[in-house]
């Protein structure tokens, strides 16, 4: 699920940046390092503004100075339960890979939609479905989350594709 | 699921009372049942200090460790439990047998949480199941399952698994951006090799080599290769590259990805940044996998490895994802025949292997042990500094250039070779100290400017005939197996009864997985045989200091079966020397052993087949034995004239003496029979003194008349008996095995001739006997094709006869042959006469520098 979100970033910058352009140095160091990070809960897809940059305050010892940025952003948050579209990324013989964006969802064979079978030879390698269907590397699905488990900067998920509605997505 | 004690119980225990009815849903940590055990508590007395120990019975709940639904109890109340052992029958909904990242992929649970009991949760799958990621794991059984679905499948298309390293095995990357220069300069002497280079840039690099450009080379031949040996084997690819690298290499090598497909596994999820493992892509069973790869080291040498000699395109690059590895060992090429050995070509070659980095790369190496690489492994803080260094040296590749200072050298070498051959020595030794390869670029006389990158690496079509051996050999075992066997399981199922018959289909599928052969039986079996009997001595190849044991190549010859002796001993069949002039290739030479380059070792290996030693002869020495015995074996056999005697004798002599060299020299072809094989893999130093005795029962064999008389009638030992001979005789050995001193040496060969001619009569009346006996051999030696017939012969028939001579000489005293005192003296002379040629080489290089 996406969230609009306000945020908060605290950014040291290096004395050899101080000077009238220290705000776009700011935000392209903001910019840099939140857009496309995980922190283990949820994805920074995009930063939509800034609304304030605090006053910097140098750091004893270093020269270094602190600048606080109040933002906001567009987070992407999957939950448990949660119905996602999915690119295949690789079959194995225990299940599919696919992503969701930045999220590795891994799809075990037993939730595969039924009658689905893992056919090792073909190239690409693919699980091939009672009507013809095919899944394969690049095949768009639709996969329903059943757990997930965050790292410290990466998200992870299982799902399945057995229900109604579920599995290789309607083009 | 049956559900056994754990092992840290207090036991004995006591069943006291069941909780748990079968049929009931139990939630993990839901108590099964109440038991009692007794324990030993120290009781303390209220008076005094004394403590006493009182038995106590103290009672606890069995909490189960997983979900499921009870089938049934296998204890009851008031059992005594003295082992851990199965008390209950759980059905498990779910088995967690496939987990995702700590998750079970069926029922989505967290199985790595603290409210998972030990043992239940993450532990029961933790075999990596995947080649593109270390986070799908599986159980045992699961694996189990997934590789007996895999070995049925490739036994039905007829295939076994190949894994398959990238760098420097199947391509060789550079990062040096001369390369690119080079590619669109259509004037630059390399630009016909770099023609089929590509490059790719990558974006997960680190600062420093951001946006660089890797050049790829593919090894010559390697489509048809990988075509061809996709028929015959399912191919993984398995690299100490990162993700991103190894998926621009096969998208490179494999376009369609018909070959690979998803089977590449990287340094990203190897799970060692300083080994390969086997178990990591094959967790069951590994009887049917074989892997190419230019490293033995990092696979610890497995049975599994057919291991390919590196591809080494641009010169001076090696590997450039082996920064977390020990550096390889460089064996020095040998030095080019058609140099002559008082150009300065060779002495360039020598000083090569020994200057500069070459020496200091083969210092590096001994430095580091791999027990430290591992222990520096599991260090994060190491990792990083590991993978930054080896940024560094990617980087500094591409700041130095070192393609574009070769090939510098190499034109500057060219303009002072045409312009003034005598002075290039002086001018190149100084340079050579900063050249940063071992191997020199051959001086052939070409255009106006050599390339340094040459294209003519043929390792593949070599290593396919190989792949296809293997795959051959293991599939017609597979099948003999499955018919002698198959039979017999049908006779069995008739006999055992008839209800069982039409079971049998379903009975014996599984069992075609118990005729799979075991490629770690049969490789190495077939490898043996290749070089079964040469024993090796490496001289100027290893660097001072190495273990000779446990170097390189050393293990690799092993594996073909040969043996490494690091003494030249009277058992060596082989010098491998990476120069002339050693220590060890006189000796060698002295007692007629053959100098072979070490490509002879390297072309062997690569081609799974004994050479002919005769084009590898080291020049100088082989190709004067060569020529020897060309000469010898074309000449028919001269009648012994009173003047020639003696020189006859010699010649004689060899032609007894030499029956490798003879027979190399005579057919090739036939060399390579088995019993030829056999024969020449004879320790050939013991030959003299067994296969000669009928040469002195011979009475063609051409012994001066007035020689003879005359030692005999010198001899002044004759009366030394067996201990002393055989003191004598160990003396000698470590004689000729140390230092050469040639003086003192034929003085030990007359002693030895004396007695010899005196204890000859003796030896020729037992000869005689025995040819009485009835073989037939001594007709056939009287005909007189002379020694060489009776040589032959010998080889071939003798080795029965061999056998008991050799009971005999143990048991008897050791008598002398004359044939032996001659050969040493034949050897002596060549080695005089070499000593004489390396010297007057040596004065011709002084006077030239």
């Amino acid at each position: 699920m996406f969230f609009l979100r306000y945020l908060e970033r605290e950014i040291s910058i290096h004395p050899s940046f101080f000077g009238a352009n220290i705000q776009d140095v700011l935000k392209q160091q903001l910019y840099a390092d939140m857009e496309g990070s995980c922190n283990g809960e949820y994805y920074i897809v995009c930063i939509m503004d800034i609304y304030n940059i605090s006053a910097g305050k140098v750091v004893p010892g270093t020269g270094s100075a602190f600048f606080t940025i109040l933002y906001r952003a567009i987070l992407w948050k999957p939950f448990k339960g949660e119905a996602i579209d999915c690119v295949v990324d690789s079959c194995k013989p225990q299940g599919v890979f696919c992503y969701a964006g930045p999220l590795s969802v891994f799809v075990s064979k037993m939730h595969l939609p039924h009658g689905y079978k893992y056919n090792p030879d073909a190239t690409p390698v693919n699980y091939s479905g009672p009507d013809g269907d095919t899944i394969e590397r690049g095949t768009a699905v639709r996969v329903q989350i059943l757990g997930l488990r965050s790292d410290v900067t990466n998200l992870f998920a299982i799902g399945k594709m057995s229900a109604g509605w579920f599995g290789i997505a309607p083009v | 699921m049956l559900l056994e004690l754990p092992r840290d119980l207090h036991y004995p225990i006591t069943v006291r009372k069941i909780t748990k009815r079968p049929g009931d849903e139990v939630k993990v940590r839901d108590a099964l049942f109440r038991y009692t055990y007794v324990t030993k508590v120290k009781h303390g007395d209220r008076y005094t200090d004394e403590e006493t120990e009182v038995d106590k019975i103290i009672a606890a709940d069995f909490e189960s460790p997983i979900d499921g639904k009870i089938e049934k109890w296998l204890v009851w109340t008031d059992d005594v439990i003295r082992h851990p052992r199965e008390i209950i029958d759980i059905t498990e909904p779910c088995k967690h047998a496939v987990q995702f990242n700590g998750l079970c992929t069926e029922c989505g649970k967290d199985m790595t949480g603290i409210e998972v009991p030990a043992g239940a949760g993450s532990e029961r799958a933790n075999i990596q199941a995947a080649h593109d990621t270390d986070k799908l794991l599986i159980s045992q059984e699961e694996a189990s399952e997934v590789d007996e679905l895999s070995k049925r499948r490739l036994l039905n298309a007829r295939k076994l698994s190949l894994v398959v390293d990238l760098d420097q095995t199947i391509i060789h990357a550079a990062v040096d951006p001369t390369i690119g220069e080079w590619q669109k300069d259509p004037d630059n002497p390399n630009y016909e090799a770099l023609k089929d280079v590509r490059s790719f840039k990558l974006s997960d690099d680190g600062p420093g080599m951001q946006g660089c450009n890797y050049y790829i080379k593919l090894r010559p031949g390697l489509e048809q290769f990988l075509e061809n040996v996709a028929a015959m084997y399912e191919l993984h690819i398995y690299t100490m590259g990162t993700r991103q690298y190894a998926q621009q290499i096969a998208a490179l090598v494999d376009p369609k990805r018909e070959y690979f497909g998803d089977r590449i596994l990287s340094r990203d999820e190897s799970g060692s940044m300083v080994a390969k493992n086997l178990t990591r892509l094959f967790p069951v069973d590994t009887r049917m996998v074989v892997i190419i790869d230019d490293r033995g080291d990092v696979w610890k040498w497995s049975p599994n490895l057919i291991r390919v000699s590196a591809f080494d395109f641009f010169v001076g690059i090696g590997d450039i994802n082996a920064g977390f590895l020990p550096k390889t060992q460089d064996i020095p090429p040998p030095p080019k025949s058609d140099i002559k050995p008082t150009t300065n070509g060779t002495s360039e070659n020598g000083e090569h292997t020994a200057d500069g980095e070459a020496a200091e790369e083969a210092n590096t190496p001994t430095d580091t042990t791999a027990l430290q690489q591992v222990v520096a492994m599991n260090d994060p803080t190491m990792q990083e500094v590991q993978t930054k260094a080896q940024e560094e040296t990617i980087a500094s590749q591409l700041e130095r250039k070192p393609l574009l200072k070769l090939q510098q050298k190499l034109d500057e070498k060219d303009g002072v070779d045409t312009t003034a051959p005598t002075e290039s020595s002086a001018t190149q030794n100084t340079d050579s100290d900063s050249s940063s390869d071992s191997e020199s670029p051959s001086p052939t006389k070409a255009k106006a400017r050599h390339s340094i990158l040459k294209n003519d690496d043929e390792e593949l079509v070599h290593l396919e005939k190989s792949l296809r051996l293997v795959h051959d050999r293991f599939f017609a075992e597979y099948d003999k197996k499955r018919k002698t066997t198959s039979p017999k399981t049908g006779r069995v199922a008739q006999l055992s009864g008839k209800s069982k018959a039409p079971l049998s289909d379903t009975t014996t599928e599984p069992d075609t997985l118990t005729y799979i052969p075991d490629i770690k039986r049969i490789m190495p079996a077939m490898k043996d045989r290749i070089l079964d009997g040469v024993n090796i001595v490496f001289s100027g190849v290893l660097p001072l200091g190495t273990d000779i044991q446990t170097a390189d190549i050393s293990i690799w010859a092993r594996s073909f079966g040969a043996t490494i002796t690091d003494k030249v001993t009277r058992d060596v069949t082989h010098v491998v020397a990476a120069r002339v002039g050693t220590q060890k290739v006189k000796t060698a030479v002295k007692k007629g052993i053959k100098v072979v380059g070490t490509d002879w070792l390297l072309k062997s290996i690569q081609r799974w087949k004994k050479l002919d030693e005769r084009p590898f002869l080291l020049p100088g020495i082989g190709q004067k034995m060569l020529e020897d015995d060309n000469m010898n074996a074309d000449e028919p056999p001269k009648a012994p004239s009173s003047e020639l005697g003696a020189q006859d004798l010699l010649e004689d002599n060899k032609l007894g003496v030499g029956p490798d060299f003879l027979l190399s020299s005579e057919d090739e072809a036939e060399a390579l029979t088995e019993t030829d094989e056999d024969r020449q893999q004879q320790p050939r130093r013991k030959k003299p003194k067994l296969d000669l005795q009928p040469h002195s029962a011979d009475n063609t064999y051409p012994v001066p008349e007035g020689m003879e008389d005359t030692e005999e009638a010198r001899s002044p030992v004759s009366d030394i008996n067996k201990d002393e001979w055989d003191a004598i005789g160990d003396e000698l050995k470590d004689f000729f095995g140390s230092d050469v001193d040639t003086e003192a040496e034929s003085d030990a060969e007359s002693v030895r001739s004396e007695t010899s001619v005196s204890l000859r009569g003796k030896k020729r009346r037992r000869d005689e006997d025995a040819e009485g006996g009835g073989s037939g051999q001594s007709g056939q030696e009287k005909n007189g094709d002379g020694g060489r017939a009776n040589k032959l012969q010998k080889g071939s028939g003798g080795s029965a006869l061999r056998a008991v001579s050799n009971a005999e000489t143990s048991g008897k005293d050791t008598p002398m042959m004359p044939q032996e005192q001659t050969q040493e003296e034949y050897e002596a002379d060549l080695a005089a006469e070499l000593e004489r040629e390396l010297e007057a080489a040596e004065a011709a290089e002084n006077g030239s520098s």
